[in-house]
């Protein structure tokens, strides 16, 4: 007789930090990657890994939304295959995706244009985050030297035990 | 066609197609429409081919290896754009790798248009190619012949 | 002798009918590695959905690759259908499943000739084809197009098959079994295309899994998964079971495909006997798609993800195709390490790679 299967379909909002967790949970639970898919909507980044269980004919969806400069971590250490979504997005979308197994550092398609899936809006909206991202970080490292000349000094037996 | 002297070699190449033009440019080597009773076989070596059939349009990737295969073919040669991808990039005009037909970067001959182009087009397309193909031959064997009519002229006078 | 090289393979290959570049790390004929660099048919098609509205995008979608074509136009439809709540009437259904598996038959019959053409078997490439050409004379009767079909819209199909066509589509599908059933003799019993096939490039099921394999290429290592089990379209009501085979390697990626043309005649017989009567399509009078959604269907070469999400205008936000072959090429260059040089043309044909649907 014809097999008929419901499919079940979970999607689950997951904060980019549990991504990978989760992403470990679908590893552990032998599910196939079947796809990662970028958007941009309303000025986010919104992911979507889907996983199958094949057996069971049930699918999860893991949404992501993050900021345009967020930092992903790659999950090519999960799932070694997933390096060619990610650079896929990494090139297409511009998607800061960090730690890729086997990046090909904007050249996997090879296209001359930067971003091309970025409208001109989102891009200047990106540009203006990471200037705001990197004001802060010249902020905190010039507050640091101030900070440590104020903290206390470390003792020095505490060096010369590390060097026995 | 009378008079056929040579029987022209062709080099299908697929720039950024579908594959639809492709199929049917394999399709016209095959049975039923078969083109190859025309003299025309199709090779996979840029140095042996006489025609070029180029489909898809052109984009970042693929503009130098369109270049280089139409450099590797030796003269005399013809090139032939098969759908109306490689005449003007096609649907995909708009989009943000596609620069346009097969003529941004090689000399163009024949347009074949059709999406897919269908193959008595592509036939129609490859016997154009090949009466051309023809007249450039003579001009080229008529050229050899001058100049190396001027060579043993200047060689003994 | 520890001597490496790179070679180069592709884009340009008499094997290959579509550009895929492939660098090679060799060591004395052996394949060490497999890297590939993609990207010469990146036509970046998706980005078109800023500049062709969600009906006119379904001809776009069908030219994401001409030998799928009808299975993109199909799915774009039905991802957009439930963004819509848009239920397609059953004989349009019906009718979508004939065209669909119409387009496996001639995909296989296509695939199975250029096979045979990459060890050498030119008689036998050319019968292929041959038969082919019965399929698209076929699809020309009934949709007035060989390769590209256009007969798809949000809400149905715009064409129908007459009683008379249902007759000679009868027809016409003895004539096909009866030529394929010649064919078979030579594909599973000739003992050069044994010898260049069985053993070669072995995929076990667990390695198919671990790396995300799809379609026959999956099935023929015996994973029985095909999309077709979730009942799309008219699947549900027809009877239907994955073709699987159990060694893995390219003998029985020939094996599973054969199997599927018999199994595609037999489907397109089901589903001419059931054929329902009824409306093509229903008007789309709701509006805009707003919304998501995500349709995977049964490509010939596998399972295919179509995502879209709309925000209530006419162009849509976001159009993404994830086809088999995108899946299949990490099981590829898995595959490829350890085979020998010679064998490349053969095992990158055997996963059946459809390289315009993978870069859009």
């Amino acid at each position: 007789m014809s097999q008929v299967t419901a499919v079940k379909t979970t999607t689950l909002d997951v904060p980019l930090e549990s991504l990978l967790i989760k992403v470990l949970e679908r590893r552990q639970a032998n599910d196939r990657l079947v796809q990662i898919c970028c958007a941009v909507i309303d000025n986010q980044y919104e992911l979507l890994y889907t996983f199958s269980d094949d057996e069971a004919w049930e699918v999860t969806n893991l949404k992501v939304t993050c900021s345009l400069t967020a930092k992903i971590p790659s999950i090519t250490r999960i799932y070694p295959y997933a390096t060619f979504y990610e650079n896929e997005m990494a090139e297409l979308f511009g998607v800061p995706v960090e730690m890729i197994q086997n990046d090909y550092h904007g050249k996997f398609y090879r296209i001359g244009a930067k971003d091309p899936f970025l409208k001109a809006s989102e891009k200047a909206q990106k540009e203006k985050e990471e200037e705001a991202a990197k004001e802060a970080e010249t902020k905190k490292t010039q507050e640091t030297p101030e900070e440590a000349a104020d903290a206390p000094k470390e003792p020095a037996d505490k060096a010369q035990g590390g060097a026995k | 066609m009378a008079n056929v002297k040579r029987s022209p070699w062709i080099l299908h190449y697929d720039g950024s197609s579908c594959n639809g033009c492709d199929i049917e440019v394999l399709a016209c080597m095959t049975p039923v429409y078969d083109a190859e009773r025309l003299g025309v076989e199709n090779t996979g070596d840029p140095m042996q081919a006489d025609i070029l059939l180029i489909t898809g349009g052109i984009n970042a990737q693929n503009a130098p290896v369109v270049k280089q295969l139409y450099d590797q073919m030796p003269r005399p040669k013809v090139v032939v754009a098969v759908g109306i991808c490689a005449c003007t990039g096609g649907v995909f005009k708009d989009c943000y790798n596609i620069l346009g037909g097969a003529d941004k970067v090689i000399p163009v001959d024949i347009y074949v248009p059709g999406c897919a182009a269908r193959p008595e087009s592509i036939i129609d397309g490859i016997v154009q190619a090949r009466d051309l193909f023809q007249k450039r031959s003579e001009e080229h064997d008529a050229l050899i012949r001058k100049q190396k009519m001027e060579k043993n002229a200047k060689e003994n006078g | 002798m520890d001597k490496k090289s790179i070679i180069p393979f592709g884009p340009q290959h008499p094997v290959l009918p579509e550009p895929i570049h492939l660098d090679l790390e060799i060591q004395d004929e052996k394949v060490l590695r497999a890297i590939p660099n993609i990207g010469f048919i990146h036509r970046g098609l998706e980005g078109l959905v800023e500049k062709k509205d969600f009906n006119t995008m379904v001809y776009v979608a069908e030219r994401i690759c001409g030998i799928c074509s009808f299975g993109h136009g199909m799915a774009y439809c039905e991802a957009l259908e439930d963004v819509m709540h848009v239920e397609v009437p059953e004989r349009a259904k019906f009718l979508r499943t004939i065209w669909m598996e119409f387009s496996r038959l001639h995909s296989h019959l296509l695939w199975l000739g250029l096979c045979a053409d990459a060890f050498g078997f030119e008689s036998l490439y050319y019968e292929c084809w041959r038969i082919r050409e019965h399929v698209l004379d076929v699809m020309e009767n009934t949709t007035g197009g060989r390769i590209i079909f256009s007969v798809n819209q949000i809400g149905g199909v715009h064409r129908d098959l007459s009683d008379e066509q249902v007759r000679y589509l009868n027809t016409r599908l003895d004539a096909i079994e009866a030529d394929v059933k010649n064919v078979e003799k030579t594909l599973f019993h000739d003992a050069t295309i044994e010898k260049r096939t069985r053993g070669l490039g072995v995929l076990t099921k667990e390695q198919a899994h671990d790396l995300g394999a799809v379609g026959p290429f999956a099935r023929a290592s015996g994973i029985a998964i095909d999309m077709r089990q979730t009942g799309y379209e008219a699947y549900g009501q027809l009877d239907f079971a994955p073709v699987t085979a159990e060694d893995g390697d390219c003998y029985s990626r020939i094996v599973v495909r054969t199997k599927e043309i018999y199994q595609s005649i037999d489907l397109i017989r089901q589903a001419l006997s059931k054929l329902p009567k009824g409306d093509l399509n229903v008007p789309i009078v709701r509006g805009m798609p707003k919304g998501e959604a995500m349709a995977r269907v049964e490509q010939p070469r596998g399972e295919a993800i179509y995502y879209v999400h709309g925000d209530g205008t006419r162009f849509l936000k976001r159009f993404r195709v994830r086809t088999p072959t995108f899946a299949n090429i990490a099981p590829l260059c898995h595959m490829l390490q350890g085979a020998n040089y010679a064998d490349v043309g053969i095992l990158v044909l055997s996963i059946d790679p459809c390289i315009s649907c993978t870069e859009r």
